[in-house]
């Protein structure tokens, strides 16, 4: 686990090596004010995500480097392992930054932290609160790689850790978009 | 956040021992650390706010804060216990905005309505935070109704509606204030609470309020009334004393009570606006144990960052 996130991290770190003046006055972030995205459980086995938020255009002055920063609301659903009836659930919130890498190439880094409630349940989203097999709060962090088409759909790998043992899938890929 | 109380109780105990010089030095470290937390908070909450929603606002419109209290209740019979509380209040008014949403941690009124003061420390432990989608005040000259419609901050998911009808009339010897409360919470189901409420100030330093409130929880089925009637009293601008009577009612069968209870209370700021300290002690009398009596003493201290 820990060798993934370091791998995924040093190739974003290798990706941001491009001089920053390369990206001083060009439209290198996502221009939408929201953000969208689905993890569908045909991509992700017995896993799902849902993201709705939105997006802010954000610059460091000093050296002229664009790059977004998103809020958004955040559901994810796990097949519990231990018992195939039952599914773990999350809601939160996340909070985070996509920075471009190249400005010729469509590819952001996705850096995002966040805290959600969490419940093991046979119907996690719609059941009765009173028959939850387990009911937690969870802190969770994120880093990945987005690629967007015109700016506007994209598609996205993330690796994610979070505090609980409920939650045991680490890379997601999601299709979104802004707007 | 105990050893803090702790901290705080054997300063007390300790700076009145302490000479001029060293009081003042003990202080201004207390002064200090206060208001680092304080603005701490503040400043970070503000630059999450400013910065994930592109617009900025003066620092001191930002209300966050956090509040600590530490909550001791000896019943008469039963083991003493503690209540440690730490509320972090979260204030991002541009981010709140731009999600049409306004997120509070909420306490459960219903439960308020009926308690007295003993048991009203455990029922505010029962908060949750909630967001708020729609908010639609309407004032008339019939009253205000007011409608919300949100999700608590949970799973299973809890989405609910509330709304509140009030109406207030003043005359030269009484305020009548009459609401009606009405929440459909999709896990607790449906619950109300109907209240009148006469006040009058006497003087410059006395006012007695009386309350009735009917309230009905779809949980439980039956319907509770409370009477209480207060006397409070200002003793100075940083103390104030409240003397109350109430009486808790069932309505099934019939109307029988079921609690009688007295309390005195007092609640002064200990230092600034920052540091408050409340005293209660009161009895009560309930029906199943004969109408014999169960005095309570409760001692709460309370910090605002």
């Amino acid at each position: 686990m820990v060798r993934n996130f370091i791998f995924l991290w040093v190739l974003g770190l290798t990706l941001n090596f491009t001089p920053v003046y390369a990206f001083k006055d060009r439209q290198v972030t996502l221009p939408g004010d929201f953000l969208v995205s689905y993890a569908p459980h045909i991509f992700n086995t017995k896993s799902m995500m849902a993201e709705l938020g939105f997006l802010t255009q954000k610059e460091f002055e000093s050296i002229g480097y664009n790059y977004n920063a998103f809020v958004k609301l955040s559901m994810m659903e796990e097949f519990y392992r231990q018992d195939p009836s039952l599914r773990a659930a999350s809601l939160g919130v996340k909070g985070g930054v996509l920075l471009p890498t190249q400005p010729w190439l469509p590819l952001m880094l996705n850096l995002g932290i966040g805290f959600s409630k969490t419940t093991i349940h046979e119907r996690p989203w719609f059941g009765n609160r009173d028959k939850a097999v387990l009911r937690q709060e969870m802190v969770m962090g994120e880093a990945g790689l987005l690629w967007h088409h015109r700016q506007r759909y994209f598609l996205r790998g993330t690796y994610h850790i979070n505090n609980r043992k409920t939650f045991k899938r680490n890379f997601f890929f999601s299709l979104g978009a802004n707007f | 956040l105990r050893e803090l109380f702790k901290f705080l109780l054997i300063s007390t105990l300790i700076v009145p021992r302490l000479g001029f010089a060293e009081q003042r030095e003990f202080m201004g470290h207390v002064l200090e650390a206060h208001r680092f937390i304080s603005t701490s908070w503040s400043e970070l909450n503000y630059r999450v706010d400013t910065y994930f929603s592109d617009e900025t606002y003066e620092l001191k419109d930002n209300k966050s804060e956090i509040s600590a209290s530490f909550t001791l209740l000896k019943r008469e019979g039963s083991r003493e216990e503690h209540f440690v509380d730490l509320r972090l209040k979260v204030d991002l008014p541009k981010i709140s905005r731009r999600m049409t949403a306004t997120i509070e941690r909420e306490r459960d009124r219903i439960v308020e309505a009926r308690s007295n003061q003993a048991t009203r420390e455990r029922a505010s432990q029962e908060t949750q935070y909630t967001a708020n989608i729609d908010y639609t005040p309407i004032s008339s000259i019939w009253g205000q109704v007011s409608a919300r419609v949100g999700m608590r901050f949970d799973l299973p998911l809890n989405p609910f509606l509330r709304v509140t009808l009030s109406k207030d009339f003043s005359f030269k010897w009484v305020d009548i204030h009459l609401g009606q409360y009405l929440q459909y919470y999709r896990q607790e189901n449906f619950s109300e609470y109907t209240q009148l409420s006469f006040s009058r100030r006497l003087s410059r330093k006395f006012a007695l309020a009386q309350d009735n409130t009917l309230s009905w929880t779809a949980s439980e089925k039956e319907f509770v009334l409370r009477n209480s009637l207060t006397l409070h009293h200002l003793i100075s601008d940083r103390t104030f004393f409240s003397y109350g009577v109430g009486a808790t009612a069932l309505l099934s069968p019939s109307w029988h009570y079921v609690v009688y209870d007295v309390s005195l209370g007092a609640r002064r700021k200990l230092y600034k606006e920052w540091l408050f300290g409340s005293l209660y002690f009161g009895g009560e009398f309930e029906k199943h144990k004969n109408w014999d009596m169960t005095s309570f003493a409760l001692v709460k201290g309370e910090v605002v960052f």
